[in-house]
């Protein structure tokens, strides 16, 4: 894999254009909701016109807050940045790819946890150390499913880079419709568990409902909220912006698994960004669909959800040996 | 006498004659590399050898030796009135360092007696009750490793007829390596034989703690290597799944129980367990690949292994010392009479947080290269094909993810409850800051954990020369490519350096842009406390609180039993107040160790009363009894 | 290739709404996916049929639909019904333990179908997993749940996945054999049904 100059331009490209339009498919899932329940719902655009008018307002810090509030909501961004640096949303080869192995990603997006929920913990509240523990009681519970949902991909494709995983499903999956589909490497099944796996993880890990509610203000009903409660100004913003960071990689990956195209040389972006994006804005009409017809689970049975996703994942960890 | 005790003159004097000497091995070890000394005189005979095993551990102790012995220059100082303490902790590492070079079955066995003798004198160091008790159960249960590896050993003397271990190469049978196996699980705290470890630990003075957590542990690894990679004969593979799966449920169970616990060295004590279970891990996996000859998945493995050790090494020490600063200064170990500590001690506080993300594996600090490493490892047996390890791996995964995602939960819970918040009494608003000799002592194996995470290529390429001593082969020479097993593909990468950078930019880049379009107006103001009193330090989480939801869905580990005690003729709204108990119990000392200890205790009640019987005629009869017996077993048994 | 890789589908399909069955605490929930369970095994039949072009897989896919998917599911909602139970079933085991048990077995059956393998016999063995999978989780259903309606889905689930096993082997069983075994099916279901209606919840027969 060479790494030249133009992968290097057409890497970043990529990348601001994911960072930019990450607002945009929040924006859009939370527009549908509100449709949905008969109201006019906010602009589309109207979570850029919040960051901007959250950057501009003052920070409030609490009286018990230590230097871990000071740098808590810069190093969840810049992870979850990092983390989008090495996602290959539309061109084959993105910035970090080289150094994109799955396991590194499930990794970080657990560093983000970490230093969000010591922030909350520094605040000296009684909601502080509720969201803490709600977030880690998701994350333990969801990440043997997101780990499992990884390395049946690695195991699946035999690579363990998330860039060359996908390449390697779009060049089966290609090889497999032009010439005749007689080769076993490609599978309707696993990708099938791995995609509604990975959905019930998406559901948990960015706070949506069934699992939580993202715009509740009912404090004793807030999981991820909860943490993000006495930020205010810059911080909230970034944090904001971080959520639909974490959003944006898991509607990518998904995407990714739904039907994986990436373009190889700069003639095929344009293609590929237009199908990027109208795969993620299929997800986000699919998030909105399981918002809008479910209710808030009760918290003890969430487990039961996410022990489903564990054990399909592990179902297509099953199927994808089965080749040795 | 007692005026230079007060000066503290021992304090002072071991703990330089400790680093001196730890030097000074070291240096002996690097100079008289692969050669070999003997010590001989009437009756007794040492031999000490320096291989490349030996002086990767004689480093790796002495290291760690030095940095709490600065720390324990200043942090002895409550310790002056019993100098004691300094003399065995001397002695304690001398042995250790000298248990890792020798050459010979009685010399190991002696210096690993001594080491656990001297371990016991100073767990008991305390005298309360609490540490008699501890030491009491240490004591019992590392002697019972040190007769399996003693039976192990002469096992070993009957088939070569030598002391010597140049000539054990290769001669170990299966029931050598179980007993060895076994014993050196006991010393390192593996389920079912970890029950001494979270007793023993937290009573031990900090410094102690630390050299029994990062080093003590490490010796009982470094007798499985030994065992496995030099002496075994080779072909049972089925002993590496097992070595995978109990390394995998100790993890597990580990961490689960650590979540539990509100005393902070407790806590840090089952993290101990946690970990050598993912050591264990790396052990089977290695030890399955060169019984099964599969080359690149046992180098890979070997790595994860040798990694681990010296990042577990240099992270758990550093927690252990940072907790004896807290016992110090506010004169308790209960993390729930904590709080707000991160205001009081504040550099302490940087130095714990970043070793709690090493050990807590995030990237990318060292904690997650080692993971990693085993990750890797475990994918590529996977990809052999062998039709059991297959499922072994994929067991080991499920719980090595959890293991990991519980282990971040429960040091968030000991960061943020001991260190964040209000403090909730007054134990934690008269802290004061740490001396600045004390701080040093951690802050050396916290930056060496930093640039051990960011710039590993140096470090790996010195375990390459411990892996080939082991193995018989090396890393490739980029080993952060995974090599794929079946093809000479390169499976993955992980470049530390590159995602530092790019992290390091990423923030710049976005702390520039905030700076320009936003603004830098800050505001100091309470906490949000629902319009109620904000002064109240009750009001916070609680350690018990934050893990009880996890608490709850894992109960089948926790056989806890909790109620709650009020006044039950007053209404619910005019009570003055109610007592919440939680026990949480070990279900392993519950269910196995104390019916045991009873079922023994009875059998040795027969035993008092048939030998001590005042009724002359029972006494007689169980002597001649056990004369037959032995008797019966010389006819049929030894031929 | 890509009629066997829809049929692949079809399959998973039936071992994960097994799987969703057991993480379930529903009983109404579990009807319903019995019904899909079903409908999921009548069409891999079709395929079955359209590829070997034969009137008994036909007629098998018929009787599938028939029987398995609207009229047993009917019955047991009827009786649901009639019996006014809570809506959700007590077990001995809870759900997430459940669930792993279920992947446990999962693993377990894809072993037994790989050692199979090595010995030489060639078979369906996706198949022939997925369908053990299923009969031991099924069992397993039977064995740690207390209300009589989950014991009958669990048989019934048993079943299903001995069915889809005799299909995967052969090419389709003679069409009196699936008939007779249908109505010994339906019989059995009729008469627990009129068993129920006149016991309390939660006493096993």
């Amino acid at each position: 894999m060479n790494f030249n100059g133009q992968h290097l331009i057409f890497g970043t490209v990529q990348f601001f254009i994911i960072v930019i339009l990450a607002p945009f498919f929040a924006g859009f899932i939370h527009k549908l909701k509100q449709r949905a329940r008969g109201q006019k719902g906010i602009n589309i655009f109207q979570f850029y016109l919040n960051f901007n008018k959250l950057l501009k307002k003052e920070i409030v810090l609490s009286k018990d807050a230590s230097f871990v509030s000071n740098i808590a909501p810069y190093i969840v961004f810049a992870d979850y940045l990092v983390i989008l640096l090495m996602m290959p949303a539309f061109y084959r080869y993105s910035l970090l790819g080289v150094s994109s192995d799955v396991i590194l990603i499930a990794y970080s997006l657990a560093l983000a946890t970490f230093f969000m929920t010591l922030y909350a913990m520094d605040q000296g509240s009684a909601f502080g150390g509720l969201g803490a523990s709600r977030e880690w009681f998701l994350t333990v519970l969801s990440e043997p499913s997101l780990i499992f949902v990884f390395i049946s991909l690695a195991i699946y494709t035999k690579h363990g880079r998330i860039t060359d995983i996908f390449y390697f499903v779009q060049k089966g999956a290609a090889n497999a419709f032009l010439s005749g589909i007689h080769s076993g490497a490609v599978s309707i099944a696993i990708p099938f568990l791995l995609f509604i796996s990975l959905f019930i993880v998406s559901i948990s890990e960015n706070a949506r409902i069934p699992i939580d509610n993202p715009e509740t203000h009912l404090e004793l009903t807030m999981f991820h909220e909860a943490n993000i409660l006495e930020t205010s100004g810059k911080h909230l913003g970034i944090y904001e912006y971080g959520s639909y960071l974490k959003l944006t990689v898991f509607l990518t990956v998904m995407s990714l698994i739904l039907f994986p195209y990436m373009a190889v040389n700069i003639y095929q972006i344009p293609l590929a960004l237009i199908i990027y994006v109208l795969k993620m804005l299929i997800l986000c009409i699919l998030i909105a669909g399981v918002e809008i017809v479910n209710p808030k689970m009760r918290v003890f049975r969430v487990p039961n959800v996410l022990s489903v996703s564990f054990i399909l994942s592990l179902i297509a960890m099953i199927l994808s040996i089965r080749g040795f | 006498m007692d005026n230079l005790k007060h000066k503290g003159i021992f304090r002072y004097f071991f703990n330089c004659l400790t680093i001196l000497s730890a030097g000074f091995f070291t240096v002996l070890s690097i100079y008289c590399f692969k050669s070999e000394f003997i010590i001989q005189s009437s009756f007794i005979h040492f031999s000490f050898r320096f291989n490349t095993l030996s002086l990767f551990f004689v480093i790796f102790i002495s290291s760690i030796s030095i940095f709490i012995s600065i720390f324990s220059i200043k942090y002895g100082e409550k310790y002056d009135k019993k100098p004691s303490l300094f003399i065995y902790s001397f002695l304690f590492i001398m042995s250790m360092i000298i248990l890792v070079i020798s050459n010979d079955m009685l010399t190991f066995l002696i210096f690993w007696e001594l080491m656990s003798v001297f371990s016991f004198l100073l767990v008991i160091y305390e005298g309360s009750e609490e540490s008699r008790k501890a030491g009491f159960l240490y004591f019992l249960m590392t002697h019972i490793g040190t007769i399996l590896i003693t039976a192990a050993f002469i096992m070993l003397y009957l088939k070569t007829s030598s002391f010597s271990f140049d000539y054990y190469k290769g001669a170990a049978g299966i029931m050598v390596l179980a007993a060895a196996i076994t014993g050196f699980s006991i010393k390192a705290g593996i389920m079912p034989f970890h029950t001494w470890l979270p007793y023993a630990h937290p009573v031990a003075p900090a410094n102690i703690s630390a050299i029994m957590s990062g080093v003590m542990v490490n010796m009982a690894i470094y007798g499985i290597l030994k065992f496995l990679f030099v002496f075994s004969s080779g072909s049972n593979s089925f002993l590496g799944i097992i070595l995978l799966i109990i390394g995998a449920l100790s993890a597990l169970l580990g961490i689960m129980y650590a979540m539990a616990q509100k005393d902070i060295k407790k806590l840090l004590a089952f993290s101990t367990i946690e970990n050598m279970g993912i050591i264990f891990m790396g052990t089977g996996i290695s030890y399955w690949a060169k019984a099964e000859d599969f080359k690149s998945i046992e180098y890979l493995a070997m790595l994860a292994v040798l990694l681990h050790i010296v990042n577990h090494g240099l992270s758990k020490s550093s927690l252990f010392m940072g907790s004896g600063l807290i016992d110090k200064y506010t004169h308790t170990r209960n993390m729930e009479k904590l709080g707000g500590l991160s205001k009081k001690m504040g550099q302490l506080s940087v130095l714990f947080l970043i070793g709690i993300m090493s050990i807590s594996a995030m990237p990318p600090l060292n904690g997650f290269l080692s993971e990693w490493y085993l990750y890797i490892s475990l994918i590529g047996s996977v990809f052999t094909g062998n039709l059991y390890m297959v499922y072994f791996s994929i067991i080991a995964v499920a719980l090595l993810s959890l293991s990991g995602a519980a282990a971040g939960a429960a040091f968030t819970k000991l960061f943020g409850i001991t260190f964040l918040g209000k403090p909730r009494t007054a134990n934690a608003e008269n802290a004061v800051e740490s001396h600045i000799i004390e701080r040093i002592g951690i802050a050396i194996p916290v930056l060496l954990c930093i640039y051990i995470g960011v710039y590993p290529y140096q470090i790996i390429s010195s375990l390459d020369a411990v892996i080939f001593y082991l193995t018989g082969g090396t890393v490739s020479a980029n080993p952060f490519s995974a090599v794929h097993v079946i093809s000479a593909r390169p499976f993955s990468l992980y470049a530390p350096a590159l995602i530092a950078i790019a992290f390091a930019t990423v923030l710049l880049i976005a702390l520039l842009y905030l700076k320009a379009f936003s603004s830098d107006k800050k505001r100091i103001f309470e906490t949000w406390a629902c319009g109620l009193d904000e002064k109240n330090s009750k009001a916070q989480y609680s350690g018990s609180g934050f893990s009880s939801s996890i608490m709850k869905v894992f109960s089948s580990f926790y056989s806890s039993v909790s109620e709650i005690n009020f006044e039950k003729d007053v209404k619910k709204y005019f009570r003055s107040k109610s007592v919440y108990t939680e026990e949480v119990n070990d279900i392993f000392e519950k269910y196995i160790y104390i019916p045991a200890g009873k079922i023994y205790l009875k059998i040795s009640e027969i035993f008092d009363k048939a030998a001590n019987s005042a009724n002359i005629n029972i006494s007689l009869g169980y002597l001649f009894l056990s004369l037959i017996i032995c008797f019966i077993i010389y006819i049929f048994i030894i031929r | 290739m890509l009629m066997g890789k829809i049929a692949e589908l079809f399959i998973i399909l039936i071992l994960v709404s097994v799987v969703l069955n057991v993480s379930s605490p529903f009983i109404k929930f579990a009807i319903k996916l019995y019904s899909f369970q079903s409908l999921m095994l009548a069409f891999y039949i079709l395929m079955g049929a359209v590829h070997f072009n034969s009137i008994n897989l036909y007629g098998s896919f018929i009787i599938t639909i028939i029987f398995k998917v609207i009229l047993i599911p009917y019955f047991l909602f009827k009786t649901l019904k009639k019996v006014k139970m809570d809506k959700e079933i007590d077990m001995f085991i809870g759900i997430p333990e459940a669930v792993v048990f279920a992947g446990s077995l999962t693993l377990l059956s894809n072993l037994i179908a790989q050692k199979i393998i090595k010995t030489g016999i060639t078979f369906g063995s996706f198949v022939f997993t997925i369908s053990l999978a299923t009969f031991l989780i099924g069992a397993m259903l039977m064995i740690t749940r207390k209300t009589l309606f989950s014991q009958i889905i669990g048989f019934l689930t048993i079943d299903n996945a001995i069915f889809l096993a005799a299909n995967s082997i052969t090419h389709g069983m003679p069409l009196l054999v699936e008939l007779g075994v249908l109505f010994d099916l339906f019989v059995s279901i009729l008469i627990l049904s009129i068993l129920i209606l006149n016991l309390r919840r939660n006493i096993a027969v």
